[in-house]
């Protein structure tokens, strides 16, 4: 029998167990079965029959493929259910009808109760009856079948999962990464034993799929102070953790004592990372060179100053986000002390902050490459002037800048800024804007036509709410068409569908389109045939981008209403 | 006002006779009630040696005698007198303020000569009778009133200065609590400490009014762990947090304390029952329900039944309000039952004690039954209590005198003058009042103060604001000139204020519309005969085959639940119900159910949407599963809080996201305890459960979910506390991710302005409560006056 791997899972059910051998549990889970087969037989037999109807339906390719064949099998059911039991269903209406006059008015703001429910039961059992039960019941499987395959569907376009088939190796990561989770819930005490062979055991496991490992652990929020144990090895050089919220300061300390080759080093949300490990890391990682901490909100003003003072000459990259604690106290010892080498600064989330006027003085490395300052707490600490003052320091090399959330930025930045200090052929790979409301179609016109921007691989305007057509196309005919590899438009509601005409980048493969009205089928046809590569658009809030819409195999939609509704 | 009182007082004299003989010999003044020239022209000499009188006041403490009294005489004796030197009484009154609150010297020779000009001036004014009344400068009530309660009760003249004399509380560690099992942080211990000294004070009790997520819960246990001896208490919760009490308190002290829990069709009705027991747990809705068959009984078949509660009969050591601003309108019958429990000390704990009026504070203060005050004090008499007992509606049970003349203390000194001046003149001596007084009973910490001790991580507060799209705009714009244009027909009838439930209903009306229209068209009652309900299988979320439903009252296809029940195999024990977690029963061959429209009103609006297809999303909703997609990578997991007001809208949300494959987990007003506590812990203990969805109302209090890491708050509501708390169900003690709330709203709706109100709010909540000075001037007297007059 079918089963769905949608299913709540709870402790054992992937195992193989009992008489079922491990084929039927792979065939189990994969959701194939005889039964299965045999049904979509039967629907392409009747497809066949009412080809002439659906015709226009027809066009539709590979992925829409499933789809169509769960409605066709869908409209049979309920002419056939309408016919088997018309009677009942009639005397329902009536009744229905009747009672509908005397229903009170509700009010919305209450609390409605499911409690009191009295249901009045069909009696279904005339004998006569019995033939189109059975057949009711088949075709009830095959609806709910049907109900299935859409919703695992869309749970799979929930987690991106385009490719069908996932790789053995990935396949086996999930599994080891769920089992060892499991462990940790049924042994607490044991277990510590248990990853110090597990260590051993996957002693041989490259560094690329530990750091799957990582992020699967990560996933299942089962990295913690055992299973880290799993990365400690003293020949690596980088690791990214993407939820140590359960790593204790004491983790960090084994991690900085095993792992002392460790160059790059990306903890994120380590909210328990502490003064002592912060500066046990700095001391004990004598290569460490670019570090990028998410949320280490526990550590204040003077732990940062040693932490600097430590990091002096070294420090080469430096990303942070997410604290209240790094106050502008920490900003100057940070560029002071390591102002002259760092080449990468990321700044977002800091709450403390307001003097970013101090960032042009220091970042003076020639060859300073990435600036992200996002969502500062005060809009106006980040005004044009001190964009303008640090383009002019670092503008030339800048390959990566991300000004999102900067609300209080103006055409004034983009013209005097970005326009004047950035070289024609310029470097500058990934340009984002997010949410800067008050930048205009005309400047980045201007901008776009000025400097040649053959390296733009990744490009976000998200909410920039004033930014209509002409922006968009002065992009596309700019040298970044034949580079740019992702797209983000998301609420630009003043776009129209002349924006997407220019559209055409053979590179392109990922395109956020969220809340940008105007978006319909047929433009999501045209971007299909105009964009080889595209793979994936994002169409939340379009209401306009219906089932009907014909898509290029290949290309996913994720976000239509129509997909899961 | 003269005139009336000594008519009343002759219609009734017979019958006050007695009384007025009590008051006679009580006070020691024969002449109280004549009105003679004599004591007219004594005036002036009362006034010289009130002047002393007042001084000595200030200077010694010392409470004032019969002098005091002729001059109360003077007062009372005639009214023409009495407005005439209320201009008198008005300065020394003032005066007196001054001398205590700055200096005697210098305030005493300065201002005695223009006194006595003053007095003059109204001597000769009498004799002119009421023609030259009108040219003195009028008096205000208040200041009349202030002198009038003074004189009959000496002993309020010193409660603002002793409250402001009281010593400053000074931080104070305790020690932990033997038995603890959890490590009290250090403000915890601070917190403890004033706890166990407020208890031995003569306040009995007090405020702890820390912000949400500092451990108000963890500090409390450990007040009842400190001596075990003193028992009982009473802890009264919401019910949603009634298991988390039971939870907490089994947990952290290792089960050394008894725990009775007093909720639900089990509890018992003998008071031996609960005998032994060191903590009984019960909710709002229980107390008031028992002291509601206790006092007003209820009816059975066979006549009116009484039944005595048993909380109110037992003799409590202390009673604690957990979310105490359940009791803000002291009016409503669950203030009434608290207020009759029997408790030597009282405790209230809250993280917003006030959320829209200040008079909400002085539900909290009756509660804590601080005098005085929680007295109904006369103005022309010594007559003072704490219940307003007026049976002919006109006299006071105890003195007589009329309605007019009694006042409260906390209305006269700390509310009116707020009122009606907002924080400035006389409203700003009120505000300072209340300060004084919450400065002795509450102890209120900020996470932002106590950020070092606490280790929060920061959080951040975004609006995300969307545009309609143009099928909405249509219908909104629809919707809201149709409002506008019954609105303004209020307006020019002047009926506004006549028709104030209707207007809000069309306000509700154009902020559901900003949600999704099927929350204003799917409504029962302009329900169109074409559309037919369905019911939803509660698994697949599509109309249902065959449905049955489970003794829970979840409804599910017979296949579906079938197979979910399958699944479960070997383990039966752990077989829960999908929905709601607790433990599943369900008859699989029972026989379908068909629609049943009795049952159906009731039903999740889910039921009557359009299941064919062609059901269309709104901008909200989508914009929510955006974020929600947004969130989800294969690298980590981030959990979140959904939060509408509308129950509605949260069904219709739940729906959506599941359709879109997410798994979400619902809390409703209408569940069970056990339903509740299930729930959250399949939230908390399941990695693929992401998304949690609660109406404002049933969960914005005492939930615990540091799970999650996001909120989201679909509507905004009038009231900013109550979205602060929400965003404080994620941002307590124990959350290691960074914590960023988001709040939805429509730029093109009503919804713009609300948080435009907001702000105001808050502004005026920062300024009483954090005692924030700069605050206080961002607060106009308009906006007060928004506030206080709705």
């Amino acid at each position: 029998m079918y089963r769905s791997r949608n299913r709540p899972k709870r402790g054992g059910e992937n195992e193989v167990k009992g008489p079922n051998s491990a084929l039927t549990q792979f065939l189990r889970e994969e959701g194939i079965s005889a039964e299965n087969i045999k049904q979509k037989w039967y629907q392409r037999q009747s497809k066949k029959q009412e080809d002439a109807t659906d015709e226009k339906k027809g066009k539709a390719e590979d992925d829409s493929f499933t789809a169509e064949i769960s409605r066709v099998v869908e409209d049979e059911e309920i002419d056939e259910i309408g016919t088997g039991s018309g009677t009942e269903t009639e005397r329902a209406q009536v009744s229905y009808d009747a009672r509908m006059k005397l229903v009170p008015a509700d009010s919305d703001e209450e609390e409605y109760e499911t409690s009191h429910i009295s249901d009045t039961p069909v009696s279904l059992s005339s004998a006569n009856d019995r033939e189109s039960l059975t057949k009711k019941r088949q075709n009830t499987a095959k609806i709910i079948q049907n109900r299935r395959r859409k919703r695992k569907r869309a749970a799979d376009l929930l987690d991106r999962r385009v490719n069908k088939v996932s790789s053995l190796q990935s396949l086996c990561i999930t599994k080891i990464s769920e089992n060892i989770s499991k462990w940790q819930k049924e042994a607490d005490e044991s277990s510590k034993l248990v990853f110090n062979k597990l260590r051993d055991v996957l002693g041989g496991v490259s560094t690329a799929n530990l750091n799957n490992l990582a992020k699967a652990l990560s996933k299942n929020r089962a990295l913690n102070d055992h299973t880290l144990q799993l990365f400690l090895k003293t020949d690596l050089k980088r690791l990214t953790f993407s939820d140590c919220s359960k790593i204790s300061f004491d983790g960090y300390k084994t991690l900085a004592i095993f792992s002392p080759h460790l160059t790059e080093l990306s903890l994120q949300m380590c909210g328990q990372l502490n003064h002592e490990s912060l500066l046990y890391i700095a001391e004990k990682l004598p290569n460490l060179k670019s570090l990028n901490l998410d949320g280490p909100f526990l550590i204040n003003e003077d732990t940062w100053e040693k932490f600097f003072v430590i990091m002096k000459g070294r420090l080469e990259e430096f990303h942070i986000s997410n604290t209240h604690r790094f106050t502008d106290k920490s900003l100057s010892n940070l560029l002071i002390n390591c102002g002259s080498t760092l080449v990468s600064l990321g700044l977002s989330r800091l709450d403390s902050i307001s003097n970013y006027a101090l960032l042009p003085q220091y970042l003076v490395n020639d060859e300073f490459h990435s600036l992200c300052i996002e969502y500062p707490f005060n809009e106006e600490d980040v005004n044009d002037e001190i964009i303008i003052n640090l383009l002019g320091q670092i503008g030339r090399t800048l390959r990566k800048l991300v000004l999102n959330g900067c609300i209080d930025l103006t055409d004034s930045m983009i013209i005097n800024g970005l326009t004047a200090f950035i070289p024609e052929k310029c470097p500058l790979e990934v340009l984002s804007l997010e949410e800067s409301d008050q930048i205009t179609t005309d400047s980045l016109s201007y901008f776009f036509s000025k400097v040649e921007l053959n390296n733009l691989i990744e490009c976000s305007f998200r909410r920039c709410l004033q930014l209509g057509d002409m922006a968009i196309i002065e992009l596309l005919l700019n040298g970044a068409r034949d580079s740019l590899r992702s797209l983000n438009l998301n609420s630009l509601k003043e776009l129209t569908k002349e924006a997407f005409v220019a559209l055409a980048c053979p590179n392109l493969t990922y395109l956020d389109l969220g809340f940008v009205r105007c978006v319909d089928d047929s433009v999501i046809q045209m971007l299909g045939e105009q964009n080889p590569n595209l793979t994936v658009i994002d169409v939340f809030g379009d209401n306009l981008v219906t089932e009907k819409a014909t898509m290029r195999p290949g290309l996913t939609l994720i976000g239509r209403q129509s997909d899961s509704i | 006002m003269q005139e009336g009182g000594f008519i009343r007082r002759r219609r009734t004299r017979s019958t006050k006779k007695s009384v007025n003989y009590n008051e006679l010999s009580d006070d020691d003044t024969a002449v109280k009630n004549s009105k003679t020239l004599q004591l007219k022209g004594n005036s002036e000499n009362v006034n010289d040696s009130q002047d002393e009188e007042y001084r000595d006041d200030a200077t010694l403490v010392k409470s004032p005698d019969d002098d005091d009294k002729d001059f109360i005489i003077d007062l009372t004796g005639s009214d023409k007198e009495r407005t005439a030197t209320d201009e008198n009484t008005h300065a020394i009154k003032n005066d007196n303020d001054e001398i205590i609150e700055i200096k005697e010297e210098r305030d005493v020779s300065d201002d005695d000569e223009p006194l006595t000009k003053k007095r003059k001036t109204t001597a000769r004014k009498k004799k002119k009778k009421t023609s030259t009344k009108k040219k003195s400068p009028k008096v205000t009530p208040y200041e009349r009133n202030t002198l009038r309660l003074y004189e009959h009760h000496p002993e309020l003249r010193n409660v603002f200065t002793d409250l402001k004399n009281a010593p400053p509380y000074v931080p104070q560690r305790s020690k932990q609590p033997d038995g603890m099992t959890i490590k009290l942080l250090p403000f915890q211990l601070e917190g403890l400490h004033w706890l166990i000294s407020q208890e031995e004070s003569i306040y009995a009790g007090g405020v702890l009014a820390d912000e949400m997520g500092m451990g108000k819960t963890i500090q409390t246990i450990a007040l009842l762990m400190n001596d075990l001896t003193k028992s009982p208490s009473l802890v009264v919760a919401p019910t949603v947090a009634l298991m988390q009490w039971k939870n907490e308190i089994e947990q952290h002290t290792k089960g050394q304390l008894k725990i009775y829990i007093y909720h639900g069709a089990s509890r018992t009705t003998d008071i031996k029952d609960l005998q032994g027991y060191d903590v009984v747990l019960t909710t709002y809705a229980v107390l008031e329900s028992v002291f509601r068959k206790q006092n007003y009984g209820f009816r059975r078949k066979n006549g009116l039944f009484k039944q005595p509660s048993v909380l109110h009969n037992i003799d409590f050591y202390r009673v604690i309000l957990d979310e105490a601003h359940n009791i803000k309108d002291r009016q409503s019958n669950t203030a009434r039952a608290v207020n009759n429990l029997k408790t030597q000390k009282r405790w209230c704990l809250s993280g917003t004690p006030l959320q829209n009026r200040i008079g909400e504070m002085y539900s909290l203060i009756r509660f804590l039954n601080i005098n005085p005050f929680t007295k109904y004090f006369c103005t022309k008499c010594d007559c003072a209590s704490k219940d307003w007992k007026f049976t002919d509606r006109m006299h006071c049970d105890h003195c007589s005198h009329v309605i007019m003349q009694h006042t409260n203390f906390f209305n006269h000194f700390m509310l009116k003058n707020i009122q009606k001046f907002g924080v400035e003149g006389p409203g700003l001596e009120s505000f300072n009042n209340i300060q004084t007084l919450l400065k002795n009973i509450m102890l209120r910490r900020t996470k932002v103060e106590r950020a070092d001790d606490l280790g929060l991580p920061p959080r951040i507060v975004t609006v995300r604001r969307d545009f309609f799209n143009e099928e909405e705009k249509d219908l909104y714009r629809s919707l809201y000139t149709d409002s506008k244009r019954k609105y303004n027909s209020f307006v020019e009838e002047g009926v506004v204020l006549n028709n104030y439930a209707n207007i809000f209903t069309l306000i509700t009306r154009m902020r559901q519309l900003a949600d999704h229209p099927d929350l204003v068209l799917k409504r029962l009652n302009n329900f169109p005969g074409d559309d037919i309900g369905v019911v939803i299988c509660q698994l697949c979320n599509d109309e249902a085959e065959e449905p049955i439903e489970s003794k829970c009252h979840h409804k599910f296809c017979r296949l579906c639940i079938k197979e979910y029940v399958e699944s479960f195999m070997e383990n039966n024990n752990k077989l829960t119900c999908p929905v709601c977690h607790i433990g599943l029963s369900i008859d699989l061959s029972q026989p379908a159910l068909e629609v049943d429209l009795d049952s159906f009103k009731k039903q999740s609006i889910v039921s009557r949407l359009n299941m064919s297809g062609k059901w269309q999303s709104s901008t909200k909703i989508e914009a929510l599963v955006e974020e929600l997609y947004k969130l989800r990578s294969n690298k980590r997991t981030i959990k979140s809080i959904v939060f509408s007001q509308f129950t509605s809208m949260l069904d219709l949300v739940e729906w959506r996201l599941k359709r879109a494959g997410f798994q979400t987990v619902k809390l409703q007003g209408s569940m069970s305890p056990t339903q509740r506590d299930e729930t959250i812990k399949y939230f908390m203990n399941n990695i693929q459960c992401e998304v949690f969805l609660v109406s404002l109302k049933a969960g914005g209090v005492a939930l615990n979910l540091c799970e999650a890491s996001q909120v989201f708050i679909l509507d905004p509501w009038w009231n900013p506390s109550v979205e602060w708390q929400s965003g404080d169900r994620v941002h307590r003690i124990g959350q290691y991710r960074p914590v960023k709330i988001t709040r939805f709203c429509i730029e093109d709706s009503i919804e713009a302005r609300i948080i435009e109100l907001q702000e105001k709010k808050a502004n005026m909540i920062h300024a009483t409560i954090n005692q924030d000075e700069a605050a206080i001037s961002r607060l106009t007297p308009a906006d007060l006056q928004f506030l206080f007059n709705n």
